[in-house]
């Protein structure tokens, strides 16, 4: 109330303005996952009240237990093992991502007198729409024909292949932006091209790189079509895949669905209320920068 | 001395090693695949995969559980990608489309004595759910037969509406039970297989049919079909005596509203008594099953059918599996007698016995004993027949499926919809 | 040459997974695989013929028009708001920043699980909520009426990609000069015409990029409405991933599938040439 003083006359409506737009934002954005965390603490027979208790009656941490030790309502998922693909695989990609895309960037940035390079820009720029279910059955002959089925390292190459386009393209940005004078000067002190790259030009463009494999993991962690139909063994199942298995005949175990969503995501919801400031300046440096 | 000690260890290692590694080269994993399912059935599996075991040192079984919704993509791409199974546990209605991609082994031609010794506890309708062309491809552990009405004692008690037996009396029935708190009626009315089968069987109880006796014109724009689905219609649209949400309604939901008493009475199979031991019911809440209502004049060219069938939880042998006589040796373990007693109700509570030991247990009689009274006088499944399959059937039974809604809809009259779907699926037919 | 070293990597893995799986069911579309089928023959056009003539493909083509062209400006009009409003100075903003971007971590099975599960007609919680807040007189169907159950989920798509686009307009924000605004401060501009010859031709950028992802993810948004309704009921939420989904798992015409494929190729690939015209300067090396 202290600021009731000091502030303008018409700055107190618009500071609660701002307030309730806030909330309404945080709400809407939230409710589906604080749904699922008030479920998370129900007892499976209290799931399915009519009409919905907002608030669980006989709060339990039973599920979490389950979900934890592998021991379920009639499932034994190994949701850390899960976790654990899931990270390999997600990381696998946004790494492999990364570093690709940072050398192509440049190249594409600095290489820009060389035959048809324009052509391979617009290609990369052009196969950005083509990754989605339309290519499920054909990425799926492919993957077979190169023996990289019910693989994790296949599914890793191919989430690289999916987020490679944008983040190629969000790279040439950030490296567009960097004067060349910096590398000259470095050659003038007798540095190759490559070590002037990696040396001089890769460092002072970190945070973009970061904003590219965060980009590429988050694209990987979500994705669950193509997990589901290459992956064949369950003890190779990524989160995505193990979550879709609750899609089931009889019995959605809401409670135990909803602990395990909560699970698995809650570490990334923890680190990306982090790093969200670098992925906006990253983003502002790479993809934007017009 | 010492030396020879040593050495006499040396060698007892040594045989030990290899002893344990020969009889790791000999011991065959069998992989099941499990679709669907309740975790009671899971657990009972579970337990008789590790008597299994014990039992066998030469096998391993596994049992891996997949999902229900997903399970025709999954074994497609298992298929494409050689990474089959030995061993599944799915429906039966899905035999005849397996069997033309060649997924599944003829049980009948690689056991014939067996399989003879076998036939015999089965009751010859259960059986033949398992048999495509001749040949058998799937033992079944249990059955869901539908149509089936089950309803809340204590609402028709306060009401004083007697059971209905008629159509008519269903419409009335459902119309003075639609209040405030609870609809009349749902059926369940999703474009999901089992709510599809729901309405199959009510049709085929007033002479409807798919296909015609010699299996190649699609019929089901008679009026056997017509008739049921101007029901569903009159009552979701004319009486609203249903949920304004109905087309979202799947067969699961349907229970849950029901056990939840939001509902007078819900259409189903014969799965209730075990979604209530799923997800328990309210203190106070009694509810009965019975057959569904008949129309009084049967509008159908066919006899009327009193359930149709459906194996749902029947066990099959992948034609590529390399340890098909181990696996073999887990199909006769899961459906020995004392096995199917549990299956049918002692274990699994609600599901429709197969065998004769099934019929006999106490549990069993205790949920149907309907059913047990016409076994004991030699006509139980008398007029059920099995659930419509054949290649394509999945196919053209989700584009029946939009003839179905969209006359719940509202978009065409039953006739008109039915017909333009009809056209649609005779031309599959024919491409078959 | 060595610069090759650098450009081709990316081109060649793109090529093998992207490229060549195109190649791939362009040839799939020609044949006439059926899994129950045993045998293949080449059809030529026919299974496009067959596409093409259907009542069916004509009603979820329009579905999948309406979905991109509304879901696109949609997400941008609510990225832009958002956008704005979180570059105004107020106490936690930067947690809401962190928040709003949680639609986006988490998988899209479970936001679309999570969605079905809410708006569930009778034992859905947003009804309920409603109810009790006297909003709606009645249990709303949400995904059973047949002239809303496309937007409903529609609107779950977005809900997972808006935070994105916020985020990337937001960055732009912050990166417009202060002295540009200052300069206007003295001219007397007030806040709309600051808006509009200011801050949008800043954003244009920006907007167009975000335009662009948007419509690659809606196009592409198969799990949200796959687990949402299977496209039901009858057809009024289906769009083309569905259907290219359902015709090949659920029906087995693996080669009609693929025709239904290219056909959604040849869509985005004029959005994508129509994107890639508006910003022709950024892809131009030269």
């Amino acid at each position: 109330m202290a600021s009731l003083a000091y502030g303008k006359k018409f700055a107190i409506p618009k500071k609660i303005i701002i307030a309730l737009v806030a909330l309404f934002i945080v709400v809407m954005t939230l409710s589906p996952f604080l749904w699922l965390f008030i479920t998370s603490f129900k007892h499976y027979s209290e799931v399915f009240d009519v009409p919905p208790s907002l608030i669980p009656k006989t709060p339990t941490l039973d599920v979490y237990k389950g979900v934890f030790t592998g021991e379920q309502l009639g499932r034994h998922d190994p949701w850390p093992l899960f976790f654990l693909n899931s990270l390999i695989i997600a990381g696998g990609a946004a790494l492999l991502c990364t570093i690709i895309a940072s050398f192509a960037g440049y190249g594409f940035a600095r290489f820009t007198r060389l035959p048809g390079v324009s052509v391979l820009l617009l290609l990369i720029l052009v196969s950005q729409m083509f990754p989605g279910p339309s290519l499920l059955i054909p990425v799926y002959s492919t993957m077979r024909k190169l023996s990289l089925d019910n693989s994790r390292l296949g599914l890793l190459i191919l989430y690289t292949a999916f987020a490679l386009p944008f983040t190629t393209w969000m790279s040439v940005g950030t490296f567009r932006n960097i004067p060349v004078d910096l590398e000259d000067a470095a050659k003038i002190d007798g540095c190759s091209r490559l070590q002037a790259f990696l040396r001089i030009v890769l460092p002072i463009s970190k945070l973009g790189m970061a904003t590219t494999a965060l980009f590429a993991f988050l694209i990987s962690w979500s994705e669950y079509p193509f997990g589901l139909i290459l992956l064949k063994t369950q003890s190779k199942h990524t989160v995505a895949v193990g979550l879709g298995a609750y899609l089931r005949e009889f019995d959605v175990f809401w409670n135990e669905m909803a602990a395990a969503t909560v699970m698995m995501s809650l570490p990334l919801v923890i680190i990306f209320l982090f790093v969200q400031k670098f992925f906006v300046r990253g983003l502002t440096e790479g993809a934007l920068s017009g | 001395m010492k030396k020879i000690g040593f050495l006499l260890m040396i060698v007892c290692l040594g045989w030990l090693v290899l002893g344990y590694s020969f009889a790791a080269l000999a011991q065959k994993e069998v992989v099941i695949w499990h679709f669907g399912g309740l975790p009671a059935e899971h657990k009972w599996v579970d337990e008789c995969i590790k008597t299994f075991n014990a039992d066998h040192p030469g096998i391993k079984v596994v049992r891996i559980e997949k999902s229900w919704m997903t399970k025709s993509e999954e074994l497609i791409s298992a298929w494409q990608m050689k990474t089959m199974p030995d061993l599944i546990s799915r429906d039966t209605v899905c035999i005849p489309d397996m069997v033309e991609m060649g997924m599944l082994a003829p049980l009948s031609d690689l056991f014939p004595q067996d399989i003879a010794a076998m036939k015999d506890r089965w009751l010859p309708e259960c059986w033949n759910l398992g048999a495509y062309k001749d040949k058998v491809y799937g033992i079944l552990t249990y059955m869901d037969m539908a149509p089936m009405l089950f309803y809340n004692r204590k609402m028709f008690a306060e009401t004083g509406i007697l059971l209905p037996t008629t159509w008519d009396e269903l419409i009335e029935a459902a119309k003075k039970l639609t209040t405030k708190e609870h609809y009349g009626i749902i059926m369940p009315a999703t474009l999901g297989l089992n709510d599809l089968e729901i309405f199959i069987g009510i049709a085929y109880a007033n002479g409807g049919r798919f296909l015609n006796t010699e299996g190649d014109e699609v019929v089901f724009n008679g009026p056997g079909f017509v008739d049921a689905l101007q029901l569903y219609v009159d009552l979701f649209r004319k009486y609203k005596v249903a949920p304004p949400g109905t087309v979202e309604i799947d067969y699961m939901k349907t229970i849950e509203l029901f056990l939840r008493e939001r509902t007078a009475m819900g259409l189903g199979m014969s799965w209730v008594p075990v979604a209530a031991q799923n997800i328990g019911v309210l203190p106070g809440f009694e509810y009965k099953m019975a057959p569904f209502p008949m129309n009084p004049k049967i509008s159908g060219r066919y006899p009327a059918a009193s359930a149709i069938m459906d194996g749902t939880t029947t066990y099959m042998m992948i034609s590529t599996s390399k340890v098909k006589k181990e696996a073999w040796e887990f199909i006769k373990w899961v459906t020995r007698p004392e096995s199917m007693q549990m299956w049918a109700g002692v274990r699994i509570q609600g599901r429709v016995a197969t065998t004769g030991d099934g019929f006999e247990t106490p549990a069993f009689a205790e949920t149907y004993p309907d059913l047990v009274k016409q076994y004991k006088k030699g006509i139980a499944l008398k007029g059920a027949i099995s659930m419509p399959s054949f290649p394509g059937f999945t196919e053209m039974v989700k584009i029946f499926g939009h003839g179905f809604q969209s006359a719940l809809l509202g978009e065409a009259t039953p006739q008109d919809a039915l017909d333009a779907v009809q056209e649609e699926c005779q031309e599959i037919l024919e491409e078959m | 040459m060595s610069g090759f070293f650098y450009i081709l990597p990316p081109v060649i893995i793109i090529v093998i997974f992207i490229i060549v799986p195109i190649i791939y069911a362009v040839d799939l579309s020609l044949l006439s695989v059926h899994l129950i089928k045993p045998t293949v023959k080449f059809v030529g056009g026919y299974n496009y013929l067959k596409v093409l003539k259907s009542k069916t493909f004509h009603q979820i083509f329009l579905n999948s028009m309406r979905w991109i062209s509304l879901g696109t400006l949609g997400t941008i009009l609510i990225g832009l708001g958002l956008g704005l409003f979180l570059n105004l100075e107020f106490k936690l903003n930067s947690l809401v920043r962190g928040i709003i971007f949680i639609p986006w971590i988490m998988p899209e099975v479970c936001v679309a699980f999570a969605w079905r599960w809410m708006l569930n007609s009778e034992m859905g919680v947003v009804n309920e909520v409603l109810m009790k807040l006297h909003l709606v007189p009645a249990y709303v169907p949400w995904l059973a009426e047949k002239g809303m159950v496309l937007y409903v989920c529609l609107f779950v798509a977005m809900w997972r990609i808006y935070p994105f686009i916020a985020l990337m307009i937001l960055a732009t924000l912050h990166a417009i000069p202060k002295e540009l605004y200052e300069a206007g401060q003295i001219d007397g501009t007030n806040f709309w015409q600051k808006f509009i010859f200011l801050t949008i031709p800043q954003l244009r950028y920006a907007l167009v990029i975000g335009g662009l992802l948007t419509t690659i993810w809606l196009m592409n948004s198969f799990t949200t409405v796959f687990i949402m309704t299977e496209g039901g009921p009858l057809h009024y939420s289906e769009i083309l991933p569905v259907l290219i989904y359902k015709t090949a798992f659920q029906s087995y015409r693996l080669s009609r599938a693929a025709a239904i494929s290219l056909i959604n190729f040849v869509i985005l690939l004029i959005f994508s040439l129509i994107y890639l015209q508006a910003f022709r300067k950024h892809w131009r090396v030269t």
